[in-house]
């Protein structure tokens, strides 16, 4: 099997991000994105260990050892939350250092572990091409697209399986205990394939795109629908995108193509934060403009019906002392309500209220 | 054998004019990060400080990459720039959308890491950053600190600290009871905007010794620590920061008598440890004494029912 090299590297990196930003959907709704920071770096240690009980870097070994110190980490980390010593975050920020420090001296002491530290931060997926799999000694193709792909059968069939209890007990747990669709039960399950999904992903691209994979895609998804399922198909998305155009631009500049597809999911987030509808920055903007524009509007016109009816004058120059608006603000909104025909001018250049605009003042005052 | 390696580096301090500097490297790092990590704690901002020590990595491309030199002043200056740049993004990412701030930290962090590692390829394909060694930030390197170094943390370090000694009472309401603080007329935001900075400095302190990927464990462990022993914000800050301080000596001097071996990951195993001493023996919430607690409860009730069962075995003669 001939399959070009930049193929595999895209197709792993694909896979990756198709997982990472499924899973992910569900940490960033159940405020539990930071765990997945910790499980990343943790299963470091899990990693090592396995590589020294083997002897080897057998997949099956590693994957084993990453998850158990994944479930460790959890499981210290609600340990120590849930004894009242710490609250969740610090237990987090203690936890998952202290695990990646023993990971990081085992690595850099044990001279026989094939393991870079750098290239545990970010990756070595320039390599993912050379590192096949063989089936009696019949070269299957690549080792990460066949391990990244059986991740990928099995994290959406744990979606679309549990997609029900995964909702539920995500947006109302209580409900979800009710109902007898077991939480904790769910919980665990979705922590356990946070931890295989960072383990296998991180043997790839490194602890810091698997984070990047899991957390941002699946919040900039979260800006542009309410809708869980279309949020995933979303993240998922975006995830992809990141993920080619991110290789692009590594290939083209020479630099890291971990550490560019997490900035392209960066970039697309930060675009999505301020163009995206409805949520976007000037969408919000421009809704709270709107807004306080038509407030402004019932004011100015209340305020020339109440001024008419004590029998005092109303023109543009007195409009900004009496309503402290700036000079240029109220020509503006006057210049607005002559061209509305709600306000004509006298002979002497002050405001009369014709019919549209008594009209309009009633509606306010109703 | 072990003990004599040990005391051996601990002479070392006095006689090894090297590992004078890592040790004084590590544990000024230690106080400060010590001493202002009761805040972040307090605050319930544990992570912030994993985010902002993330952030800071661009920081130091980009100044390697305009200043061009490897004078830990100006690295340590684009540090600072992006970490508040960071700190700065998360908080507008959960004040302007409905992204909880734990999905905001992680954002911050991995974004803003993956593009300190493609700054940091772009200055090793044009043949900078090896040379300048700015890979040694990621886990800290403190045997790389030189004496100008030393006392350029030193600099920073006795600036923090005189800052929060003289913000004190305001830093301390800020925390506890931020809308009694407004109401008496402290200008809270300011004062959050102040101590996020000299916690940025703490973190751009640690990069030279633990580096950008351990550095939250120098902020939150040492003040979880001093916690534990006692209630009173003063005694919390001095406890942690001797705690700090005294787990970057006991770390430098461990990781110094092995050849290779980065100083961050044995400081924090240090100053990890002593949390978990301090789980154990702290006199009012630690688990040896609670547990001695527990069987004194569970011997005098025992005591007690044995003593009403006999009285009422007197009282009634056998039942």
């Amino acid at each position: 099997m001939e399959i070009s090299s930049d193929l595999i590297i895209i197709g792993t990196a694909i896979l990756v991000a198709a997982n990472c930003a499924s899973i992910g959907v569900f940490l960033v709704l159940r405020k539990m994105a930071m765990m997945s920071d910790a499980i990343s770096h943790s299963v470091l240690l899990g990693i090592v260990i396995a590589v020294f009980a083997v002897g080897g870097r057998e997949p099956v070994a590693v994957i084993v050892g990453g998850v158990l110190s994944g479930i460790l980490t959890i499981s210290l980390v609600e340990l120590l939350y849930r004894s009242g010593k710490l609250k969740q975050d610090s237990s987090i920020g203690i936890i998952f250092p202290f695990l990646f420090a023993i990971g990081v001296i085992l690595v850099t002491q044990a001279g026989n572990v094939h393991i870079d530290v750098q290239h545990v931060l970010y990756g070595s997926i320039e390599f993912a091409p050379f590192d096949t799999l063989y089936l009696d000694e019949l070269d299957i193709g690549s080792k990460s697209i066949w391990v990244l792909g059986i991740l990928a059968i099995s994290n959406v069939s744990f979606i679309v399986i549990l997609y029900k209890e995964l909702k539920i007990s995500t947006f109302d747990k209580s409900l979800a205990l009710g109902a007898g669709l077991m939480p904790l039960l769910v919980h665990y399950l979705l922590m356990i394939m946070v931890a295989t999904t960072a383990v296998v992903a991180f043997e790839s691209v490194g602890a810091i795109l698997v984070i990047a994979f899991f957390i941002v895609p699946a919040s900039a998804a979260f800006l542009l629908t309410d809708r869980l399922s279309r949020m995933l198909v979303l993240s998922v998305f975006l995830g992809i995108i990141s993920a080619v155009i991110g290789y692009l631009f590594a290939l083209f500049a020479d630099v890291s193509i971990s550490g560019s597809m997490a900035s392209i999911t960066g970039i697309i987030f930060g675009l999505i934060w301020v163009f995206g509808p409805n949520r976007g920055l000037i969408s919000r903007w421009r809704q709270v403009s709107k807004q306080r524009f038509e407030i402004n509007l019932g004011i100015l016109l209340t305020h020339i019906q109440k001024e008419l009816g004590s029998d005092r004058q109303v023109s543009t120059s007195t409009l900004s002392n009496s309503l402290g608006w700036t000079k240029e603000y109220s020509e503006k909104l006057s210049e607005f309500i002559q061209e509305q025909k709600f306000v004509e001018k006298n002979t002497q250049g002050n405001f009369i209220l014709t019919d549209i605009g008594l009209k309009k003042v009633e509606n306010y005052s109703n | 054998m072990i003990l004599e390696e040990i005391l051996s580096s601990f002479m070392g301090i006095f006689t090894d004019y090297t590992l004078r500097y890592v040790a004084l490297g590590s544990a000024i790092l230690g106080i400060t990060s010590g001493a202002l990590g009761c805040f972040t704690v307090l605050r319930k901002q544990s992570l912030f400080g994993d985010a902002i020590a993330h952030a800071a990595l661009p920081g130091i491309g980009f100044a390697y990459l305009f200043a061009g030199t490897k004078d830990s002043l100006f690295l340590m200056l684009g540090a600072a720039i992006f970490a508040w740049f960071g700190g700065m993004i998360t908080l507008a990412i959960t004040s302007t959308t409905r992204i909880k701030q734990d999905a905001a930290l992680g954002i911050t962090l991995s974004v803003f890491f993956g593009l300190g590692i493609v700054l940091l390829s772009y200055l090793q394909s044009i043949g900078g950053a090896s040379q300048a060694g700015l890979d040694r930030f990621l886990f800290g390197q403190a045997a790389a600190l030189i004496e100008s170094d030393v006392i350029n943390l030193g600099i920073l370090s006795a600036l923090c600290l005189t800052i929060l000694i003289l913000f004190y009472k305001e830093f301390k309401i800020t925390t506890f009871d931020s809308s009694f603080g407004q109401s008496l007329g402290f200008p809270i935001k300011y004062l959050n905007a102040l101590l996020t900075s000299v916690i940025v400095v703490a973190v751009v302190i640690g990069l030279h010794t633990v580096g950008v990927v351990l550095m939250v464990s120098m902020l939150i462990a040492p003040a979880a620590a001093a916690r534990q022993w006692t209630s009173n914000l003063k005694n919390m800050i001095i406890l942690s920061a001797i705690f700090g301080g005294l787990s970057g000596i006991i770390g430098s001097m461990i990781s110094s008598t092995t050849e290779g071996m980065s100083t961050g990951p044995v400081i924090v195993i240090t100053i990890t440890a002593i949390l978990g001493i301090s789980f154990v023996f702290s006199p009012k919430q630690g688990y040896l004494f609670r547990y001695i607690r527990n069987q004194r409860k569970s011997q005098t009730s025992l005591d007690n029912i044995k003593t009403i069962s006999n009285t009422e075995k007197e009282n009634h003669g056998n039942i």
